[in-house]
């Protein structure tokens, strides 16, 4: 036998090294959330380099933010109210959630001196509450190398789940693996999105994901670092086809944080949700006008003032 | 710790390193520590079983040598093979049998309500007991001599690729590996390793992982829930979910084994191009298969009685089989079924013609292979229905669903997909393995073609994870 191991294991390697390299040069044209979360740096400049008086907002959330938020509208209610200009930044990553806000606020906002005025934490029932789901997803865009340990602390992680995190943050193809099936199978296996939610109903049926004693020492964090710059948190339940309260916990956490959690529920039909979860243009406009209507939302904005 | 994380990986990194430094002795006790470690990252409690395991076949496998006297020889094996089987007993069977006790007992109205002893299952424990069980036998045989040292015959029965999962191992070929000086990792060991890791991680992260989350739906559904058509793709799903899981454990602990200098026996070999059950229990789990003939079939008389009497030692040798899986009734129908399948099969060869060798047997025509490989692979995914059901009377409403309303569903037409997407690649190879009768024929072929597979299966396995992993499924036999 020819000794020729050494260049089979020569050719894997430079296949995943071109992969790595392709995975770095695509990856914004291929995901637009991907794009979105590169973009974040210039969220943050946008509001840094807001003029002095500029009321500086940041929308936090994801997909149910990014569907459920009439910018334009809520742009113009703040200016109306506050009687300043108005400087709006996103952050609202598909399928993100407390743990990706917290580091990704931290990295991208606090840490680069982009503090906003006011922060719009817009969340469905289950975003704010402890669980880890993405260790992949925070490691790779919402940490950095520097903030990696104190994420490895905060999250308790484990020898294994500390590997996989400082892989995902130095291999973009390792970060961005879980993409590529839903990308190729969502697009073309059929009937796979409803395969996916049957699945998950099978799942949860059989096995309710009840944890014994939930926690919410993300939320609470991020609420933490909010305050400390001088910041107001205002939690937004973003509506959903069927009407929802937040978790007591969520609640007294942000309360305990000095955050405040603003109920705004206009009635929308179900034809508002078209794809049965997110809101269409129509119910974004109704229901941002709805908050920007709401006793508690003026309150809110009065308290911030007097701060 | 499971063979396909990170964890595991590191360890291995730093036995592997540790061997390189030392010699043999060194070596040794290194293995023995480093799989001691490896068995009690799972539960270090049950360090002690595995110990007193070790300690009873090591005693009994010495007094056997030792005994001058027939007699005496038969005492020690009866005490090594029943203080070993009571420890599996209590702790794999206790539960299952007070739970039936219980259950009679309050079917003859003398107790009012259902009971059961449940203990804690220590993982691999069936496949160490049985390891440890070939050495004390083989010893009784006078097949193998006593192990002399009592750090390598722990180090035997503990060796931590093939610990929890396998393969079972046999003393007359694992022991002499620990006790002499093993090979170092060369160009010829680096790459049947690097096969055997890779396809083995393959077959786990790709194969088994994602057919699970399938196959995991259409068990955990309501029967009557489901078309015909999920409950079949379901039972395809989980076919190849066991054999991905199964045949990549295996095949992880031979190329780890293979990189630290030991050879471990093939455990898998293409059992889904099986033509009869006999050749399917030929490539399916060989080292428990063989470990089963050897130390029951043949004992209990295997084909020397006439028809009836194999029949009989096959049903009984399968029944323990199914039984060796697991303590639930699904295990023993699934083992019966397989009993009596090798049964009928056996009375139809000496009806049709007088048994003759592979060799001699004439080359079926393709249309008649084909046939026979329809049937043997249908057969065997109804035998895994018995096998992944919950209970019996989950099985059969499975196949009263599979007899029911045949409507494509958007279940199906995912689960086909996905099935001809994982597997055909892969079974695609597998076939031209077959064809060439040669486990090892990508080794020997230009090294391109291997760098083409490692490529495709190592992308697979970063682009392609399942979207729930799910746990080693042997581990808990």
């Amino acid at each position: 036998m020819k000794k020729t191991e050494s260049l089979v294991v020569l050719a894997l390697l430079l296949a995943l090294l071109l992969l790595e390299c392709g995975a770095r040069m695509f990856e914004t044209s291929l995901s637009k959330d991907v794009a979105h979360i590169r973009s974040l740096p210039a969220e943050a400049a946008r509001l840094r380099q807001a003029p002095a008086g500029t009321l500086k907002v940041l929308i936090l959330g994801n997909s149910l933010a990014r569907c459920g938020l009439d910018r334009a509208l809520l742009a113009r209610g703040l200016e109306a109210a506050s009687r300043r200009p108005v400087a709006v930044s996103v952050m609202h990553p598909d399928g993100s959630r407390v743990e990706e806000w917290r580091h990704g606020y931290r990295r991208y906002f606090d840490q680069t001196g982009s503090q906003p005025d006011l922060v719009l934490l817009c969340t469905g029932r289950l975003h704010l509450e402890d669980g880890l789901r993405d260790l992949d997803s925070v490691a790779a865009f919402y940490t950095s190398w520097a903030d990696l340990p104190a994420f490895v602390r905060s999250e308790g992680l484990g020898f294994g789940d500390t590997c996989q995190a400082a892989a995902a943050r130095a291999s973009a193809l390792f970060a961005h693996r879980r993409r590529v099936q839903p990308l190729v199978f969502y697009n073309f296996m059929p009937g796979y999105e409803q395969t996916v939610n049957l699945v998950q109903k099978t799942r949860n049926a059989s096995a309710p994901t009840t944890r014994a004693s939930p926690s919410c020492s993300n939320l609470a964090s991020l609420a933490t670092t909010i305050g400390a710059s001088g910041g107001t948190l205002l939690i937004l339940p973003v509506p959903l086809p069927e009407s929802y309260e937040l978790p007591a916990l969520v609640k007294q956490t942000a309360v305990n944080a000095g955050a405040r959690v603003l109920h705004a529920s206009p009635a929308l039909p179900p034809s508002r949700f078209p794809d049965g979860y997110h809101l269409d243009e129509e119910g974004a406009r109704i229901w941002t006008q709805a908050l920007l209507d709401s006793p508690e939302w003026k309150a809110a904005l009065a308290g911030m003032a007097a701060k | 710790m499971w063979f396909n994380s990170f964890e595991f990986w590191i360890f291995f990194a730093l036995v592997a390193l540790g061997c390189r430094l030392m010699r043999h002795a060194g070596q040794n006790r290194w293995l023995l520590l480093a799989s001691y470690f490896f068995y009690g990252c799972y539960d270090w409690r049950f360090l002690s079983l595995i110990l007193f395991c070790t300690w009873v076949n090591f005693i009994a496998g010495r007094r056997i040598h030792e005994a001058a006297c027939p007699q005496a020889r038969r005492r020690w094996l009866t005490a090594g093979v029943t203080l070993s089987l009571a420890v599996l007993g209590v702790f794999k069977y206790l539960g299952f049998f007070t739970r039936e006790a219980s259950r009679l007992l309050m079917w003859a109205g003398l107790a009012d309500h259902r009971w059961a002893l449940e203990v804690l299952l220590p993982a691999g424990i069936s496949f160490f007991t049985f390891q440890a069980l070939s050495y004390t036998m083989d010893i009784y045989r006078a097949e193998t001599k006593p192990c002399r040292s009592f750090s390598d015959f722990a180090l035997y029965i503990s060796f931590f690729p093939q610990l929890v999962a396998g393969p079972i191992e046999r003393s007359s070929h694992l022991l002499p590996q620990v006790e002499q000086p093993r090979p170092k990792c060369d160009e010829a060991r680096f790459r049947k390793g690097f096969y055997l890791v890779l396809s083995g991680l393959f077959l786990k992260v790709v194969i088994a992982d994602n057919m699970a989350w399938l196959a995991g739906h259409v068990f955990a559904a309501s029967p009557s829930s489901l078309a015909g058509p999920e409950v079949l793709l379901g039972v395809y799903a989980f076919a190849f979910q066991i054999y991905g899981d199964f045949a990549g454990y295996s095949a992880i602990a031979c190329g780890t084994a293979c990189w630290l200098g030991f050879d471990l026996m093939t455990n898998f070999r293409r059992p889904y191009f099986a033509l009869d059950p006999r050749d399917f229990w030929q490539r399916w789990h060989i080292s428990l298969s063989t470990w089963l003939r050897d130390y029951l079939y043949i004992p209990l008389g295997g084909n020397r009685g006439g028809g009836w009497g194999t029949a009989r030692n096959l049903m009984l040798t399968m029944l323990l089989g199914g039984l060796w899986h697991g303590a639930a009734w699904t295990f023993i129908v699934w083992g019966g079924i397989h009993g009596l399948w090798l049964g009928l099969h056996r009375v139809w060869l000496r009806v049709k013609k007088p048994v003759v060798t592979a060799e001699a047997r004439p080359s079926a025509p393709w249309w008649l292979a084909g046939a026979k490989w329809f049937v043997t692979f249908h057969l065997v995914c109804l035998t895994w229905l018995a096998f992944r059901a919950d209970s019996l009377r989950h099985a059969l409403a499975l196949l009263g669903a599979l007899g029911g309303k045949w409507e494509v569903t958007d279940f199906t037409l995912t689960c086909a997909g996905m099935t001809f997407f994982f597997l055909l690649p892969w079974l695609a190879y597998e076939f031209w393995l077959e064809r060439r009768k040669d486990d090892e024929a990508l080794l020997k072929s230009a090294w391109w073609w291997r760098a083409g597979l490692y490529v495709y299966l190592v992308l697979m396995m970063i682009c392609f994870p399942p979207p729930a992993p799910a746990e080693f499924i042997y581990f808990r036999f």
